[in-house]
C-alpha cells in the first residue's frame, strides 16, 4: 500500500486512491469543484492543485488526477499551489454574477465557500460579464446558466452516471452551455440530483424557489418512504411547511443520490386538504373528544358482537412505532390482527425475507453495484424503485451483465438482455439449482437469453438476482433464493436483492401477528356480516383496491369506521371518526427497508398548517395562541394509546421513548437492532408453512389479452400522488400493448382506448412497447383512473372488449 | 549550396495532383509490395524506429516508439488515424503535401497499418479542406481499384480499409485524444492519458494517430532504409526532410521541403528570399502559433526538434511566421490569444476563462488603456496557463511568455505612451 506524506502527516492508502482522497482521510479538505466521489476525477476546474515536493512526480499537479504513490511528499499549502488556486478562483469568478443575495444556493454554495476561502474579493477583470439564455427545464428544476462555472458535474452525472442524453454540453470555449438542445422537461427520473450536485446555483430546486435560505430552514435527516429501498434524505421545512428534500449520503443504500419521486413526493405533508382537525360524524371536535367517542363506540361493538367483529388495518407506509403500537393495541384489547397487506402473498414474501429462510442472502444496493452478473426477475426498476435502476447502471458501467425477465418491455438507462414472458411463466425459467441443470435457468422459451446468461455467468464471480413482485409470490421468491444459494455454492458469492411494495414492509412483517388476515380476507368477512367496526391507521384501501363499489358497500355496512391518517384520502372522507396523524416530518419514525436495514427518520418540525396557507390578506394571523395553528395532529401510535386508555386498558406508554422500550420488550429482535444496520435474518417467533401459493397473472388463451397492473414513477405511488410537484410530472394513465397486438386490435399508440367487461370499464391512453409480450395489456395502477367504474378487475379480456374510445 | 533532397514533394507539379500511375512510376507502392512480400510487421516497426522519424504534428514523438506501444497481443480491430486537421496558424504543409502527392499518405497509412495490425484507416480532414477530402476519396478509390486498398491487398493476407472523415472542425480536434472523441461522434475534448491511444483509442481499441507528413515519410524509409533517411537531415539530431511553411514579411512565402535541421537563417534568407525590401527581421514564430517568439540572436539555430529545444524553443509544425520592425508584437500576440481563446474546448478553467482574461488585458494594453499592474498580471497568468488539462493553454502561453520576457520594453511603451507605438489599431484583425 502506498505511503505518502501530506502536509507533513503520513498516511497509507489502498493502491489507486487519488491524492485528494488520501488527504480527505487525514481530514485535509483540498478545495475542489469538479471532483465528486461518485463522479470521479475530471481535472476540469483545476482548483485541487497541490505541490508535489518530492517523490515519483514533482511540481504543481491536480490532486484529483494523481494516484497516491509511495514516497510522495505533498504540500497543500505551498505558495505555488495557493497562488495558482487563487488565480483559478479569480478566473472562475470573472463571469459569475454577484447575485448571491437572490440565489437559492447562497449559504450552501461550494463556489461561495471556495471564493471566500481563496481570498478573492477584488475584481480585476475589466470587461463585461458573460450572459446566457436560461431554459425551462420543467417543473422541478430552475436553470440559471449565468452562474455556471463549468465544472461539468451536471453533464457527467446526467449522461455518464444516470444514462440520459437530453441534457449535455453545447457550444465551445467560454460559451460552453449546459442545457438541452430544445428546452423542456428533463427526461431523467434522477434529474433532481443536478440540484445537489451543482456546486453553485445553476440548477436549483424550483418548487422551493425563493422560499428560504439554507439557514432559514429547519432541517433533519429523514428517510424516503416512496418505495421500499429506504433512501436517506435531508428534509427542509420553513414556516411549518416542508419545502425541499435533498439526498443524504449513505454509502450502503443510496450513495449520494435519490430519485425524483423521493425528492418531490414530500408535498403530501402540505396538502391544503390534509386532515388537520379531528372529526366526529363530520363535525370538528377536539382530539380528546374524538378519542373518547371512538373508544366508547368501539367498546359498544365489542360488547355487542365480540372482539372478532373489529378489525385494525394498517399499511407498510406506517412507521415501526405505529405498526408496533397497532400490534400492542390488538394484544391489549384482545383483537385479531392487525392487517397490513392487501393480499396474503405479499405478506408471506415479506415474512420469508425476514425470517431465517433468507439466511444472509440479501444484498444492499451498494452490494448490487459490485455484482458482475445480474438477473432481474419480475420488476420494472425505473417505475417501481428508481434508485435500483441507477444502481444497476453503475454495475453495468463496471462491466456487469444484466438480464431481465419480465412481461412489460422494461426500459433501463443502459443496454441489457431481456426475456419477455407472461407472468405465470415467470418463475418457470428459474428452476431450482442443481448440478445437472447448470446454472438454474431452464425452459424452452429461454432461447438466446439462456445462452447469454450462461456466457455471462461463466467468468462471473459476483452473481446476483433481483426479485420483484411481478415474478409471482412465494414460489418465485423461493426459486430465486434457491438460485442464489446454488450460485453461492458454485461461485463462492451470490446475493438476492428483493423489492417490495411499501417503505416498511419488513417492519410490518416483523410486528405482524401469526393469524394475520389480508384485506381480501377481511372483505370476505364483511360480506358475510362478520365485521362491524374498523380502524384504519395510515392506509387508504380506496387507493389500492380496484373494486371500489364493493369496498364502499363494505365500509358502509360497518357500524364504525375510525381513520387515522395524514392524507386527505377517500377513507378519511367516509369515516365517522377522523383522527389526524403526523407525517414522518413531524414525529420520528423507524423504518425497515427491503434489505432489512433499520433506519430512523427524525422529526423535522413541530407540525401545524403551513403559514402560507394561513395568511389573511398576505399577513400571518394576529391572534395569539399557545397552540400551533392546525397542530392537533398526533402520531398514530399516540392516538392508539389514547384509544386503548379510554377503553379501559392502558398500553403503558405516552412518549416515544416509552413506546420504543415496550416494543423492545415485546419484540426481542429490536433490542439488538441498531439504527442504520441490517437486522436480517431474524428469528421469527414461529416458523410455519406458507398458507397460499398462487401464481400471479393469467396465461391468456387464444383471442384474449391478459391484464397486468403496473407501476409508474409518478402517479401510482400513494403518498407522492398527493404531492403537487410530483403531480406535475405525472403522465396520463396509460396502457401498454405490443405493437402487433395493437394492430390486431385496430388501435395504435396515442389512441384513447376503452376496456369494457361485465362489472366495469376503464379508459386509458395507449402506448406500444416493442419488447413486451404479445396478448398482454399492462395497465398503470394510476391514481387518476376512474376506479369507481371498475368493479372486480378481470384477469383477462377478450379482444373485442378493448376498443378505441369515442 | 549542395543539391537539396526532394522526397515528399518530389512529384509536386505546379498545375495538378500526382496520379496513381505517376506515383507508381516514381517508385510509389514499391515499398508496400516489398513489405507485404518480404517483411514482417516487426521488421517494419524496427526500420521506422531506426530511422529516427519523429511525429511531424508538433510534439516530435518518435513514430516507431508509438507503434511499439501497440501491444502485440492487444485487441482487434485496430485503427490508423491520419491527422489532417491542420489548424495551427501559419501551417499549410499537409494541404500542400496531399495536393501534390496524396498516395504517399495512403501508402504510409497502409504500411503503418501492416506494422501494427490495423484493419481500418481514417483520414481526419478539417472542413476548410473540403477539396482535400474529395481528392483523398477519389485517390483511395483509385488505389482500391488497383488492389492497393481493401481486402487482401496485392494478393497478400493483409487487408485494410481507408475512409475519409470530414471533421466538424475546431483547433482542439488536432489534439490526439480529442480527435479520437471527434471521430467517435462525441465532444472533441482531450481525455486523460494514460491510457495512450495506442492502448485504448477509437472505441477503446489500439489506435495509432499520426500527422499526414509523418505517414508520408514511411514509404520512403522502407524503400531506402533507415540510414538513408537519417542521412537526409542536415543536423546530427534530426532525421529526414521537413516541410517548412514560411509566411510573414519574407520575399517568397511558401512551403519548402528541406533537410531536417536546416538553419533558420538559411531557410529565411536563401529559400524564402530574405525579408521584403525595407523590412528588418524583428522576430518570428519558429513552429506555429503555440511557440515562443524567436529573436534575431537565435537565427543560427538548426531547425530540428532537439536543437530548438536546446535553444529554449519548439519546432512545432515547422511553420515560420516572420515579423519585421513595423509589426507590433503586442498586437500579434493578441491576435494569437484571440485564436486560442476562441478554440478552447471549454473543459478546463485556465483555457476557458484564463485565455479570455488574457485577451481582454492585451486588448486594453494594445488600445493604450493598460497599466503596469496589468503587465504583471499577464506575467502570473502566463505561468498559471501552463497548469491546464491539455497542451492548448500552455501552447497559448508560449508567445505570451516570450512577449513578456523578450519584448517587455515594447509592452511598457504601450503603457507609457497610452497608445500603440505602431499606430492605432485600424480594424479588428
Amino acid at each position: 500500500m502506498p505511503k505518502l506524506l501530506i502536509d507533513g502527516r503520513s498516511i497509507e492508502v489502498p493502491p489507486g486512491t487519488k491524492v485528494i482522497q488520501a488527504a480527505e482521510e487525514l481530514g485535509i479538505h483540498i478545495p475542489r469543484l469538479c471532483y465528486h466521489p461518485a463522479l470521479g476525477s475530471a481535472g476540469a476546474c483545476r482548483l485541487c492543485a497541490v505541490s508535489f515536493l518530492d517523490g515519483p512526480v514533482k511540481g504543481l499537479l491536480m490532486s484529483c488526477m494523481v494516484e497516491a504513490r509511495d514516497g510522495m511528499v505533498v504540500s497543500t499549502q505551498h505558495p505555488d499551489a495557493v497562488g495558482f488556486r487563487k488565480q483559478v478562483m479569480e478566473w472562475l469568478m470573472m463571469n459569475h454574477p454577484h447575485d448571491c443575495p437572490v440565489c437559492d444556493e447562497g449559504g450552501h454554495c461550494v463556489l461561495q465557500e471556495m471564493t471566500v476561502a481563496g481570498g478573492h474579493s477584488m475584481r480585476r477583470y475589466p470587461a463585461a460579464k458573460r450572459t446566457y439564455l436560461d431554459q425551462d427545464l420543467g417543473p422541478l428544476i430552475q436553470h440559471e446558466m449565468n452562474r455556471c462555472i463549468h465544472c461539468w458535474r451536471c453533464k457527467r452525472f446526467y449522461q455518464e452516471y444516470s444514462g440520459y442524453r437530453d441534457l449535455g454540453a453545447l457550444g465551445l470555449a467560454s460559451r460552453t452551455y449546459f442545457g438541452k438542445a430544445t428546452e423542456g422537461p428533463l427526461e431523467s427520473p434522477f434529474s433532481g440530483n443536478l440540484i445537489d450536485i451543482c456546486p453553485t446555483g445553476v440548477f436549483t430546486d424550483k418548487p422551493s424557489r425563493f422560499r428560504g435560505r439554507r439557514w432559514d430552514y429547519e432541517r433533519a435527516p429523514s428517510i424516503c418512504i416512496h418505495c421500499s429501498l429506504g433512501c436517506n434524505t435531508v428534509a427542509n421545512a420553513r414556516y411549518r411547511e416542508v419545502l425541499k428534500i435533498e439526498a443524504r449520503h449513505n454509502p450502503d443504500v443510496n450513495g449520494y443520490f435519490i430519485c425524483d419521486r423521493g425528492r418531490y413526493g414530500f408535498d403530501y405533508a402540505n396538502h391544503p386538504q390534509r386532515p388537520r382537525k379531528p372529526l366526529l360524524d363530520a363535525r370538528d371536535c377536539s382530539f380528546e373528544e374524538a378519542i373518547r367517542e371512538a373508544g366508547a363506540r368501539l367498546q359498544k361493538v365489542i360488547q355487542e358482537s365480540g372482539p372478532e367483529s373489529v378489525a385494525l388495518v394498517g399499511s407498510p407506509r406506517g412507521s415501526l412505532e405505529s405498526l408496533g403500537a397497532m400490534r400492542l393495541f390488538c394484544d391489549t384489547q384482545a383483537l385479531e390482527g392487525p392487517t397490513f397487506w392487501m393480499d396474503r402473498e405479499s405478506m408471506e414474501c415479506a415474512r420469508i425475507l425476514l425470517g431465517g429462510e433468507a439466511e444472509d442472502l440479501i444484498l444492499s444496493l451498494s452490494g448490487l453495484e459490485e455484482a458482475d452478473c445480474i438477473l432481474v426477475v419480475g420488476l420494472d426498476p425505473l417505475q417501481e424503485a428508481p434508485m435500483l435502476a441507477l444502481a444497476l447502471r453503475q454495475a453495468w458501467r463496471k462491466g456487469a451483465w444484466v438480464g431481465l425477465i419480465d412481461p412489460r418491455g422494461v426500459e433501463l438507462p443502459f443496454p441489457f438482455n431481456r426475456l419477455a414472458v407472461h407472468p405465470p411463466e415467470l418463475p418457470g425459467p428459474l428452476e431450482s439449482f442443481s448440478q445437472e441443470s447448470g446454472y438454474g435457468l431452464v425452459g424452452p422459451q429461454l432461447g438466446g437469453f439462456g445462452e447469454e446468461w450462461l456466457r455471462a455467468l461463466e467468468p462471473s464471480n459476483r452473481p446476483a438476482v433481483v426479485w420483484g413482485r411481478t415474478a409471482g409470490g412465494v414460489a418465485s421468491l423461493r426459486k430465486c433464493m434457491d438460485l442464489v444459494r446454488g450460485l453461492r455454492q458454485k461461485k463462492g458469492w451470490g446475493g438476492l436483492f428483493p423489492v417490495l411494495a411499501g417503505a416498511n414492509s419488513l417492519g410490518a412483517a416483523a410486528v405482524a401477528g401469526e393469524d394475520v388476515r389480508s384485506w381480501k380476507e377481511l372483505l370476505d368477512r364483511a360480506r358475510k356480516g362478520g365485521l362491524r367496526a374498523m380502524i384504519l391507521v395510515e392506509t387508504d384501501p380506496f387507493f389500492a383496491f380496484p373494486n371500489q363499489a364493493e369496498l364502499r358497500r363494505m365500509l358502509d355496512s360497518l357500524e364504525l369506521l375510525v381513520v387515522m391518517d395524514y392524507i386527505p384520502s377517500e377513507a378519511v372522507r367516509v369515516a365517522q371518526v377522523v383522527i389526524p396523524s403526523t407525517t414522518i416530518f413531524e414525529s420520528p419514525g423507524l423504518f425497515i427497508n427491503q434489505e432489512g436495514r433499520l433506519q430512523e427518520a427524525k422529526a423535522l418540525h413541530a407540525g401545524g398548517i403551513p403559514l402560507a396557507q394561513e395568511l389573511k390578506n398576505g399577513h400571518p394571523s394576529r391572534e395569539f395562541s399557545l397552540e400551533i395553528p392546525g397542530g392537533s395532529s398526533q402520531p398514530a401510535w399516540r392516538a392508539l394509546a389514547g384509544l386503548s386508555e379510554t377503553m379501559g386498558r392502558s398500553m403503558g406508554f405516552f412518549g416515544i421513548q416509552a413506546l420504543r422500550s415496550i416494543l423492545e420488550e415485546r419484540f426481542p429482535w429490536l433490542r439488538a437492532a441498531r439504527t442504520g444496520q441490517r437486522i436480517l435474518p431474524m428469528e421469527l417467533q414461529q416458523e410455519r408453512e406458507c398458507l397460499a401459493e398462487v401464481a400471479s397473472g393469467v396465461q391468456p388463451v387464444q383471442g384474449e389479452l391478459a391484464l397486468l397492473m403496473v407501476q409508474a414513477t409518478f402517479g401510482t405511488e400513494e403518498l407522492s400522488s398527493y404531492s403537487r410537484p410530483a403531480l406535475k410530472m405525472e403522465r396520463e394513465p396509460t396502457g401498454f400493448l405490443h405493437p402487433q397486438t395493437a394492430s390486431l386490435l385496430g388501435v395504435k399508440a396515442g389512441d384513447r382506448i376503452r376496456l369494457e367487461w361485465e362489472q366495469g370499464e376503464l379508459e386509458l391512453t395507449l402506448m406500444t412497447k416493442e419488447h413486451m409480450v404479445g396478448d398482454l395489456l399492462a395497465v398503470q395502477a394510476h391514481r387518476a383512473l376512474a376506479w369507481e367504474k371498475v368493479g372486480s378487475l378481470p384477469g383477462s379480456l377478450k379482444f373485442e372488449q378493448v376498443r378505441k374510445s369515442g | 549550396m549542395r543539391d537539396l533532397p526532394r522526397v515528399l514533394l518530389r512529384n509536386r507539379k505546379p498545375d495538378r495532383i500526382t496520379s496513381l500511375e505517376e506515383y507508381r512510376a516514381s517508385g510509389g507502392y514499391r515499398a508496400l509490395e516489398t513489405t507485404l512480400r518480404e517483411l514482417s510487421p516487426q521488421d517494419v516497426c524496427g526500420m521506422v524506429v531506426d530511422s529516427g522519424l519523429q511525429g511531424r504534428g508538433g510534439a516530435g514523438f518518435p513514430a516507431g516508439r508509438k507503434w511499439m506501444g501497440v501491444a502485440q497481443d492487444g485487441p482487434h480491430p485496430r485503427y490508423i488515424v491520419a491527422n489532417a486537421d491542420e489548424m495551427e496558424p501559419g501551417t499549410f504543409k499537409d494541404r500542400v503535401l496531399i495536393h501534390a502527392d496524396p498516395h504517399q499518405v495512403i501508402e504510409g497509412m497502409l504500411l503503418a497499418g501492416y506494422a501494427v495490425g490495423a484493419s481500418k484507416g481514417i483520414i481526419f480532414v478539417r472542413p476548410a479542406y473540403g477539396r482535400m477530402a474529395e481528392i483523398l476519396e477519389r485517390e483511395i478509390e483509385a488505389a482500391r481499384q488497383a488492389g492497393l486498398v481493401g481486402n487482401r491487398i496485392l494478393s497478400s493476407q493483409f487487408s485494410m480499409e481507408l475512409v475519409v472523415h470530414r471533421s466538424g472542425g475546431r483547433y482542439i480536434c488536432g489534439e490526439g485524444t480529442a480527435q479520437i472523441n471527434a471521430i467517435m461522434g462525441t465532444r472533441p475534448q482531450p481525455r486523460e492519458t494514460p491510457p495512450r491511444t495506442t492502448e485504448k483509442g477509437l472505441w477503446d481499441m489500439p489506435t495509432v494517430l499520426h500527422n499526414v507528413e509523418t505517414l508520408a515519410c514511411v514509404p520512403h524509409i522502407l524503400l531506402n532504409g533507415p540510414d538513408w533517411f537519417k542521412g537526409l537531415a542536415k543536423s546530427p539530431t534530426g532525421a529526414g526532410t521537413k516541410l517548412y511553411c514560411v509566411s510573414g514579411k519574407v520575399q517568397r512565402p511558401g512551403c519548402y521541403e528541406l533537410p531536417m535541421g536546416t538553419p533558420l537563417r538559411e531557410i529565411l534568407e536563401h529559400h524564402a528570399g530574405g525579408l521584403r525590401p525595407g523590412s528588418r527581421f524583428k522576430a518570428c514564430l519558429p513552429g506555429g502559433a503555440s511557440t515562443r517568439f524567436l529573436t534575431p540572436d537565435c537565427l543560427e539555430v538548426e531547425m530540428d526538434y532537439e536543437s530548438l529545444r536546446r535553444a529554449g524553443h519548439r519546432l512545432g509544425t515547422g511553420a515560420i511566421i516572420v515579423f519585421d520592425q513595423d509589426t507590433c508584437l503586442v498586437r500579434a500576440a493578441l491576435n494569437l490569444i484571440r485564436f486560442f481563446a476562441r478554440e478552447s474546448c471549454g473543459w478546463c478553467t485556465p483555457c476557458r476563462e484564463g485565455l479570455p482574461f488574457v485577451q481582454e488585458i492585451l486588448e486594453q494594453l494594445e488600445a493604450g488603456r493598460g497599466s503596469m499592474e496589468q503587465v504583471e498580471m499577464l506575467r502570473s497568468m502566463a505561468d498559471s496557463l501552463c497548469n491546464a488539462f491539455c497542451p492548448l493553454a500552455p501552447g497559448a502561453a508560449q508567445p505570451l511568455e516570450s512577449l513578456l520576457t523578450c519584448f517587455r520594453d515594447e509592452l511598457l511603451e504601450h503603457v507609457r505612451l497610452g497608445r500603440c507605438p505602431y499606430g492605432a489599431l485600424e480594424r479588428s484583425p
